[in-house]
């Protein structure tokens, strides 16, 4: 294994580095662990402040683990997460509250993450209860936090309930709940992916204004390459726990390296009738398991450059340039 | 050219306790011999409702349901749910509904599922049928000692393939694609959309392809219907349409579609679409229009023909 080899020390400047990130579940049967779901496998990812970094992957590669780890709801197994230069891998007690006010999470599925028997007074309400804020002050920032996702006026929706609103609404309401803590890093998992085309340009236009109005860090998770591209300075391609390529999102799009990448570049279609007597390029297959992930390369089986070694021995992490790293032989 | 599916004024209104959902309000189209066509739709703009009245596959609650439907020729109208179920569903028009990997039943075997439309419709006996689904597996890229395996063995790919298998076994000349990838991956939903593409030339069927996702809907149309609060508002050539846009709603959708290869600046539809239960006075997206006029307020536009085939609906094409 190649692990370690990619020990390049944190910028102080970041204010997110994620070293040799291990999560791996265990599976118990009666007593005894019979084995683990290797969610995430030597992760390593810089965030700059103020950037947007859009994690890429398919369903089951791991983004949305990598997601919850770097919010503290899932506890690493290997590895460390360093925070505004503070090692917070192993938080407890009143500093993993100070961490939660410091980072906030937008959901994926608004109605899902909204209890329905609060209104929306209270739902913004809590957090800053949690966090002790003053009541005289709450109704203000609850007002401000609404006027800013554009629910205006307050007063047609402080008192409504989530399922008065419609999903687009919804979602606006899950960002002014995040942001109302005024954090400095937001994880968004699939954001936009339950709402329809239309209203999904319209909250990442209100989200990325907001993350330049408070100069936000972003981690976007999502499995929409077209919609990264719009929204995000960096993107990190996520296959089977590992991260295979990572680049800035002109870089990715316009030459991505990994095999994976590439094929995953192929297969998203825009908008055009020539697309009906196309057949695309696709590798067959799924992927694999994260129980037993298949030795060396995770992507060999389904690879179309596949060679000896990938069989073999699991790619080392190749810088290509200083921003533009990939996980594959073809490069080593 | 031929038609295959002919339908034309079709109403399809439920009852809520708060009122009447017009879920399909006048809807008229046609689909040609060897063609698909894709209805494209926002969320609630009742493209799965039209999907289901197509096959009568209606809920209790429906209020009205009429219009007339021509299937190859007949009026499936005028058929009794017996008769309708006997002769068309499944023999001449099936369905892959939405989410349709989880539809199949997990405790009997995948050739067993297959089999039965087989056993049911054309009376097959059962060994017969299950060397049909043997093949039918094989032909969507199945090992055909999967007729063994339980749905759970499988995986959502591969589920998904089983059930274009069961909507193709009958040879039907009409298949409804429900969002048929939306529970699917970047990767699988291609090799799924190549696979549709190949069964449309090998075995001549023809689509009508529900989605929302409008660079998908470019995947698999010869023609678009765009759907939206119960009415078709535009019905066009692939052609045409995915350069040329008629209806402002079209025009908008397709500019608020991120694309991968083109950068173009995009924009977003501002508000929201319309409730099915009271939808607004006159044209139902005027709200929504950069060009409504005074007259979009007032009164539906009425559907206008731009040639023999493709039609919009919307005020601005009205000669007066």
């Amino acid at each position: 294994m190649q692990k370690g080899e990619y020990t390049k020390p944190c910028n102080p400047k970041d204010i997110l580095c994620i070293r040799e990130l291990c999560v791996w579940h265990p599976i118990r049967k009666f007593l005894t662990i019979s084995g683990y779901v290797r969610a995430l496998d030597d992760v390593n990812l810089d965030l700059e402040r103020g950037r947007i970094l859009a994690v890429v992957g398919e369903s089951g590669s791991g983004k949305t683990t990598l997601g919850k780890t770097i919010l503290k709801i899932y506890n690493p197994t290997k590895g460390k997460i360093v925070y505004e230069n503070r090692d917070i891998t192993f938080l407890k007690g009143k500093e993993i509250k100070w961490y939660r006010r410091e980072v906030g999470y937008v959901q994926q599925d608004p109605y899902g993450a909204l209890p329905p028997f609060m209104n929306i007074r209270q739902i913004l309400e809590e957090p800053l209860i949690i966090h002790g804020v003053k009541k005289s002050e709450r109704i203000h920032r609850i007002r401000e936090a609404l006027e800013e996702v554009k629910l205006i006026p307050v007063e047609d929706f402080i008192n409504k309930y989530p399922h008065m609103l419609s999903g687009g609404q919804q979602q606006r309401v899950v960002i002014a709940r995040a942001l109302i803590l005024r954090p400095k890093l937001i994880v968004a998992d699939e954001p936009v992916s339950m709402l329809d085309a239309s209203v999904r340009i319209e909250i990442l236009t209100l989200f990325r204004e907001l993350q330049k109005k408070y100069n936000l860090s972003i981690i976007y998770i999502t499995h929409d390459l077209s919609t990264a591209k719009y929204f995000s300075d960096r993107i990190a391609v996520m296959y089977a726990g590992h991260i295979v390529e990572m680049a800035q999102t002109d870089a990715m799009l316009s030459k991505p390296l990994h095999p994976y990448t590439q094929s995953l570049i192929k297969a998203i279609p825009d908008p055009d009738p020539r697309n009906r007597t196309l057949f695309r390029e696709v590798p067959p297959g799924e992927p694999p398991s994260l129980l037993s992930p298949p030795p060396g390369c995770r992507f060999h089986p389904r690879c179309p450059y596949a060679m000896d070694i990938c069989r073999r021995e699991e790619p080392p992490t190749i810088e290509i340039n200083g921003t533009h790293s990939v996980k594959c032989w073809l490069y080593g | 050219m031929k038609t295959i599916l002919n339908i034309k004024d079709l109403y399809l209104y439920y009852r809520v306790r708060a009122g009447l959902v017009k879920a399909v309000d006048g809807v008229s189209l046609d689909l040609y011999n060897d063609e698909s066509l894709a209805v494209l739709g926002e969320s609630g703009s009742g493209k799965s409702s039209f999907a289901r009245a197509i096959l009568r596959l209606l809920p209790k609650n429906v209020y009205r349901f009429e219009g007339s439907i021509y299937i190859d020729g007949e009026d499936v109208m005028k058929l009794s749910d017996d008769e309708f179920n006997d002769r068309i569903r499944w023999s001449k028009i099936s369905m892959v509904p939405q989410a349709s990997m989880n539809a199949l039943n997990p405790v009997i075997k995948i050739g067993e599922q297959l089999a039965e439309p087989l056993v049911i419709h054309r009376n097959m006996n059962k060994s017969d049928a299950l060397e049909r689904a043997r093949e039918m597996l094989k032909f969507v890229g199945i090992p055909q000692e999967f007729v063994d395996r339980y749905p759970f063995e499988l995986s959502g790919g591969m589920r998904q393939r089983v059930v274009i298998a069961m909507a193709l076994i009958t040879q039907p000349s009409i298949v409804i694609l429900d969002e048929p990838t939306s529970a699917l991956d970047v990767l699988t939903q291609a090799n799924i959309m190549n696979l549709l593409k190949k069964i449309k030339i090998d075995r001549k069927v023809s689509y009508v392809f529900i989605t929302h996702d409008i660079a998908l809907s470019s995947e698999i149309s010869d023609r678009i219907a765009v759907m939206y609060a119960g009415q078709i508002v535009e019905y066009n050539y692939a052609d045409k349409f995915y350069k040329e846009p008629q209806h402002p709603y079209s025009q908008l959708l397709l500019s608020s579609v991120p694309t991968l290869r083109e950068d173009k600046k995009i924009k977003f539809i501002p508000g929201e679409p319309p409730s099915l239960l009271s939808p607004p006075p006159g044209c139902r997206f005027h709200p929504r229009c950069p060009y409504a006029m005074d007259i979009c307020r007032r009164e539906e536009p009425p559907i206008l023909y731009m040639d023999g085939h493709s039609y919009v609906r919307c005020w601005l094409y009205a000669k007066r």
